[in-house]
């Protein structure tokens, strides 16, 4: 669905992505793993458009996304950022109405509050309708931001570490949801940290490295030692989950 | 979000009976009534019973000084939320980025010069913002911090110019004076075109108010919600500069109204600019017809400058706000 090919990225002189090619197929989740300053967070801001990539084409569809203008592309593609933290006492349904800003032309109908509530609905967030999004917890605040994403009606979901503030059980939760809209059709890229919830999240993954996809494909062809120790360098123990063979990568622990 | 229209008929209201008021406050003593009645006549048709020279004094004398001060108000309290919404500063005024260094320069050189002061400030007010706007962008962007940073580095650069005029000037109180913002000089003209400018420029500003609220999650929040950044960065900046260009040139420079107003109805709304411009709006200009009220009438026949009158009342209530809310302020 979403193809990207050979795409180059620059911050001033240096070179953050060098070469990008990547598919992502309807209906899939994709995990993007990878070291801190491998490009992940770069790749999502290139496909938006937010950056300007200095060379290489990203097409949805067939269709060229950098002659698309922002409203446009926030129609198509919805971005679940990095960390979100809001200081301002909006309540959560303004929030995810907000998911409604590229589809609006003056005020807000009848039918985009319906699409908020469906949206809520999906993400399990109805109950905190009225609640102010300065009073939640971190787990609550990213289905929220989720919600506002579906309320975009996106075909794309692309997903920024969406787990690495959350305790063990939020995490497990907003994967369970990704994974469950990503069942009802949405197509999902999620760059995330914890290379054993990707591997058992993700339907293929793939592994940036030093601004180039180093692997990628199913779990357990891109989590091998060889790949997790060239891209992280450190040590590890692959095995494998008993009850489903998805690998489960074990670091060496460090000693002094 | 779900538009409470109560509040903006309250202060409408309120709005209304102190403009009315405030036009029986004075030597003269005329009934609110008759006041009220002077006033309506001009839009409704109704029976003559008062004199020909109450008439003149509320029509002549009071309700320009009265509808300037509401409008110059209005402006400013409507700048100010929006430059603190879109800087997400609650510093933020709207003379934060220069605008108040360019308009006193102005100022300062048309009384040097002999030359119409409303003008002259209003150009120099407009050529700040120009340039800081243009210093500030860089391969097509405009941060927001290096916008406030510039602004405060032109407008030091032209207080220092301002400075000097005063200095050198040989009736220097006249540019101290007008420094101080004061409502002495209305007339009908000024409201005429304060009106034109100010209304204008307050509707440009309503328009922008989702994209503003969306803006406060972060500017690349937004710019995945589909708005383009830049032009409303722009657009904001432009309807803004325009009306407090416009307020400055009639009254100097009044503090605090553009501060202070935003952040009160911040408090009782929240921060949904769409209910807040209205308000805001309607709160500055109640507050200033009412200071400026205070600042002709409290040291009679002495006038005040009437940022001296702004500042020490609503200081004091803001803290007090401040405390029984006990909240963080947010831009």
């Amino acid at each position: 669905m979403l193809k990207i090919r050979n795409l180059k990225v620059c911050y001033g002189k240096r070179e953050v992505l060098r070469g990008v090619n990547l598919d992502v197929e309807e209906g899939e989740l994709l995990g993007i793993i990878g070291p801190n300053g491998s490009g992940k967070t770069t790749l999502i801001r290139a496909i938006t458009g937010v950056i300007r990539p200095e060379d290489g084409r990203i097409t949805s569809r067939g269709k060229d996304l950098s002659s698309w203008d922002r409203k446009t592309i926030a129609r198509h593609i919805a971005v679940v950022p990095q960390s979100v933290s809001i200081d301002f006492e909006f309540t959560i349904e303004e929030i995810v109405l907000m998911g409604r800003t590229p589809h609006l032309n003056g005020r807000e109908n009848p039918e985009d509050y319906e699409i908020v509530r469906n949206s809520m609905r999906e993400t399990e967030t109805v109950h905190l309708k009225d609640r102010l999004i300065t009073e939640l917890s971190g787990g609550e605040i990213q289905r929220v931001i989720i919600a506002r994403a579906l309320a975009q009606e996106p075909e794309i979901l692309l997903l920024d570490e969406p787990t690495s503030h959350l305790d063990i059980r939020g995490q497990v939760e907003v994967l369970h949801l990704i994974k469950k809209l990503v069942k009802n059709g949405i197509t999902a890229l999620a760059v995330i940290h914890d290379l054993n919830l990707a591997a058992a999240y993700c339907d293929r993954i793939a592994l940036l490295y030093n601004g180039q996809i180093m692997a990628h494909g199913r779990p357990e062809s891109v989590l091998t030692r060889e790949n997790i120790e060239e891209a992280f360098k450190i040590t590890v123990t692959v095995e494998k989950n008993k009850s489903n063979s998805t690998p489960i990568i074990l670091p060496e622990v460090i000693k002094n | 979000m779900k538009l409470k229209i109560a509040p903006l008929l309250l202060l409408a209201l309120i709005l209304f009976i102190v403009i009315v008021f405030s036009t029986t406050i004075g030597t003269a003593h005329i009934s609110f009534a008759t006041a009220a009645k002077i006033m309506l006549a001009q839009i409704f048709s109704i029976e003559k019973n008062w004199s020909m020279r109450e008439e003149t004094i509320i029509l002549g004398i009071r309700l320009p000084r009265v509808l300037l001060a509401a409008l110059v108000g209005a402006a400013l309290a409507t700048a100010g939320c929006a430059m603190q919404g879109l800087l997400k500063n609650p510093m933020a005024d709207p003379y934060i980025i220069g605008m108040s260094s360019g308009a006193a320069l102005g100022a300062a050189l048309s009384f040097t010069l002999h030359l119409p002061t409303s003008l002259l400030s209003f150009i120099t007010a407009t050529i700040t913002i120009f340039a800081v706007y243009r210093i500030s962008k860089v391969g097509g962007r405009v941060p927001v911090a290096t916008l406030l940073l510039s602004g405060i580095a032109i407008g030091s650069f032209l207080a220092a110019l301002t400075s000097l005029l005063i200095y050198m000037a040989r009736s220097p109180h006249q540019i101290i004076f007008w420094l101080m913002g004061g409502l002495w000089t209305s007339d009908w003209p000024k409201v005429k075109i304060a009106s034109l400018m100010i209304s204008l420029g307050i509707i440009l500003l309503y328009r922008y108010s989702w994209n503003l609220n969306v803006m406060l999650l972060g500017e690349e929040q937004a710019q995945y919600l589909g708005i383009n950044t830049e032009d409303v960065k722009r657009g904001v900046l432009v309807s803004s500069s325009l009306i407090t260009a416009a307020a400055v040139s009639v009254s100097g420079i009044i503090g605090f109204v553009g501060l202070i107003i935003p952040h009160i109805m911040r408090i009782v709304t929240g921060p949904d600019h769409r209910i807040l411009f209205p308000t805001s709006t309607l709160a500055g200009a109640t507050f200033l017809v009412f200071t400026d009220t205070i600042s002709r009438t409290i040291l009679s026949p002495i006038e005040l400058p009437v940022g001296i009158i702004t500042a020490s009342f609503g200081a004091p209530f803001f803290l007090y706000l401040l405390r029984k809310q006990g909240k963080k302020i947010h831009a």
